[in-house]
């Protein structure tokens, strides 16, 4: 009986540490869509950090009709012959960089290269983050710190910014930002980036 | 470092180094599990994720199924080795941390990034998991229980519903979860999640009671056996016992009709015997029932005893038993310059023709079947042996064919324990050397007197 518990209330006691909402931030200034588009058309959809969420994104452009190609390996070169602008949807994912057989510095390279190139060619560079908490860990951290300002619009999904980190960002740069309740209402602000 | 220590540790390691293998073999099948999941958004089909959903789950479990099992063998190593078997709370948190500290260690270094979940699960498993006392069903019962856990347990992974909770930060179960989300199949993911956890869930308890009632059976069946040798040995002594009362009853009544043939041979004597030739015939007469009646009280006896040569002996072995034709060759050596002995004639030539009894058997249908008997003196005492060339004694069985009831050839076991007797109540020693299909040699040694 002391077992059991015993047992219980571990269980209890890590299941409400999880359970515990993180520490809020300052909520930033948002816009519920782009009052103008950012970006022109031909896009490249790709995944910054290997995960598969960039096939999501792929999926809206779909939906909503935007002329887009989804490659999970492009580089910079591709943006400048192929592409106008360029969207990253952050995540990392150790077993799609394996996959991909990418190592994290060769990923975040391939990622600058890609961003550079559009600069480059004065494209726009949309960052998409639609995992919430679970792509929060300390590598899909380092992805945002690095990619996110150099971004000319923020789309975040769930709960990815209790710690304000994009938000923090956005308002450094002065890049605009959307903040949505779930993926599903990511579709109309990420429509309104495109011309 | 005892037996059971160094068993656990062994097993331990070598589970662990399965685990390493498992886990660097298994990533065709979690790029495999990705590919379907890019297939269920892309082609937007939901059954793909559910089966992507199942492939998440079987390829986990492969993977930390041996991973448990390695630190639930080290646990029982750390338990013992730090002297804390009776404590079944210590056990529990030696056996927890064990088990995070690997599984975070393991699936951290093959780059598969552990989760909060694994301590509700290693909990389940420490309170479902009994420790049956029985080689085969304790790695039956670990197994089947462990991987019946573990695949319900990575199913809470893939529940939307329990995010908040803790399971699921894997990076798959995190990529299924979101492509639930984006093909709007939450619902159906929370129900087939349930549907999977809940089930092996019980069906993990389920086996793991089933198997420590198995257990209980068999100890009670080893027990009923055991009580129902026990017995059998009781009922052949008591058997044993009547025969011997009954012998003894019936040798007691001859010793009537041979007083009256003593008796009477002295009255015929005294009365015809007018030659010579009559009178020896009827001191043969009177020596004989001499004789036998010393024999009788040898039987009634087992404390009479009379001065003998050892050929004499012998040969009262070799006139019982020998008989003219026999497949086996037996010779004798017994030379005539040893001591005397002390003996119940009857009884130590019974147990010589046990002796010879096993040595025949032992040699029987053998092609060049060869018994030495012989004795010889060895300082004060006299060595007499009985050898052959049979079948021998498996090293296994020496120490136990002494004991009432223990035969190989499907007879009492009565033979050796009684011959052990008859030469312990004569003050003597018996040795026996032997080795499997080479052959048996008995020693008696027993105490020469000057005659």
């Amino acid at each position: 009986m002391r077992k059991i518990l015993t047992v219980v209330t571990v269980i209890v006691i890590i299941a409400f540490i999880y359970a515990m909402p993180d520490k809020q931030g300052l909520r930033p200034w948002t816009y519920p869509h782009l009052p103008y588009p950012v970006a022109k058309k031909k896009v490249l959809v790709t995944p910054a950090g290997q995960s598969s969420d960039g096939l999501i994104v792929a999926g809206m452009m779909r939906e909503l009709n935007v002329s887009h190609a989804y490659r999970n390996t492009a580089r910079g070169e591709d943006v400048t012959q192929w592409y106008e602008s360029v969207v990253l949807v952050l995540g990392h994912s150790d077993t799609g960089l394996r996959k991909a057989e990418l190592t994290s510095e060769e990923e975040m390279e391939r990622i600058q290269g890609l961003i550079s190139a559009t600069q480059l060619k004065a494209g726009a560079v949309v960052l998409i983050h639609l995992g919430g908490q679970n792509r929060r860990g300390v590598k899909d951290d380092a992805l945002i710190r690095r990619f996110a300002p150099q971004a000319n619009y923020i789309l975040v999904a769930d709960d990815a910014n209790n710690d304000n980190i994009f938000g923090r960002i956005a308002d450094k740069k002065g890049i605009p930002i959307t903040l949505t309740r779930d993926i599903g209402s990511i579709k109309a602000p990420l429509n309104s980036a495109f011309r | 470092m005892p037996a059971e220590q160094r068993e656990n540790l062994t097993t331990g390691l070598v589970w662990l180094a399965v685990a390493a293998v498992v886990m660097y073999l298994i990533n065709p099948a979690f790029f495999l599990t990705t590919d379907v999941i890019e297939s269920s958004i892309e082609y937007a089909n939901s059954s793909r994720l559910i089966l992507a959903a199942i492939m998440y789950s079987l390829v986990k479990t492969a993977g930390a199924l041996p991973l448990l099992l390695g630190s639930f063998s080290l646990g029982k190593f750390i338990i013992s080795r730090a002297g804390l078997d009776g404590s079944s709370l210590a056990g529990f948190w030696v056996n927890l941390i064990a088990a995070v500290t690997l599984y975070t260690l393991v699936f951290g270094l093959m780059g598969h990034p552990p989760d909060i979940f694994v301590p509700l699960l290693v909990a389940g498993f420490v309170l479902s998991t009994a420790e049956p006392q029985h080689s085969k069903l304790r790695l039956v019962h670990k197994i089947t229980v462990t991987m019946q856990l573990l695949l319900g347990s990575f199913w809470l992974d893939l529940c939307p519903f329990l995010d908040r909770f803790g399971p699921g930060r894997d990076e798959i179960a995190v990529s299924i979860k979101l492509a639930a989300v984006y093909l709007n199949s939450v619902p159906v993911m929370n129900f087939i999640s349930m549907s999977f956890f809940i089930p092996l869930m019980l069906t993990a308890i389920t086996t793991s009671v089933l198997i420590n009632n198995h257990y209980q059976q068999l100890k009670n069946m080893e027990a009923a056996t055991a009580q129902e040798e026990e017995l059998q040995k009781y009922r052949l002594q008591s058997v044993q016992a009547r025969s011997l009362q009954e012998m003894h009853s019936l040798v007691h009544d001859l010793k009537t009709p041979l007083m009256t043939i003593g008796g009477l041979s002295s009255l015929m004597q005294m009365k015809y015997a007018r030659e010579e030739k009559d009178g020896e015939y009827f001191r043969r007469i009177e020596r004989s029932v001499s004789n036998m009646n010393e024999m009788i009280s040898e039987i009634l006896y087992a404390k009479t005893r009379r001065l003998i040569p050892v050929p004499d002996l012998v040969n009262y072995v070799r006139a019982q038993v020998v008989p003219e034709k026999l497949e086996q060759k037996i010779e004798f050596h017994v030379p005539d310059d040893l001591p005397l002995v002390r003996v119940n004639r009857v009884r130590l030539a019974r147990a010589m023709i046990n002796l010879l009894e096993n040595a025949m058997e032992a040699t029987r249908g053998k092609k060049d079947g060869r018994i030495d008997i012989g004795a010889s003196r060895d300082a004060q005492a006299v060595c007499i042996y009985i050898a052959d060339n049979g079948t021998g004694i498996a090293t296994d069985n020496l120490a136990r064919i002494w004991v009432t009831g223990f035969s190989t050839r499907n007879t009492p076991g009565l033979g050796l324990p009684f011959v052990k007797n008859v030469i312990d109540d004569h003050g003597g020693i018996i040795a026996v050397e032997s080795q499997a299909g080479e052959g048996t040699k008995f020693k008696i040694f027993l105490q020469g007197e000057k005659g």
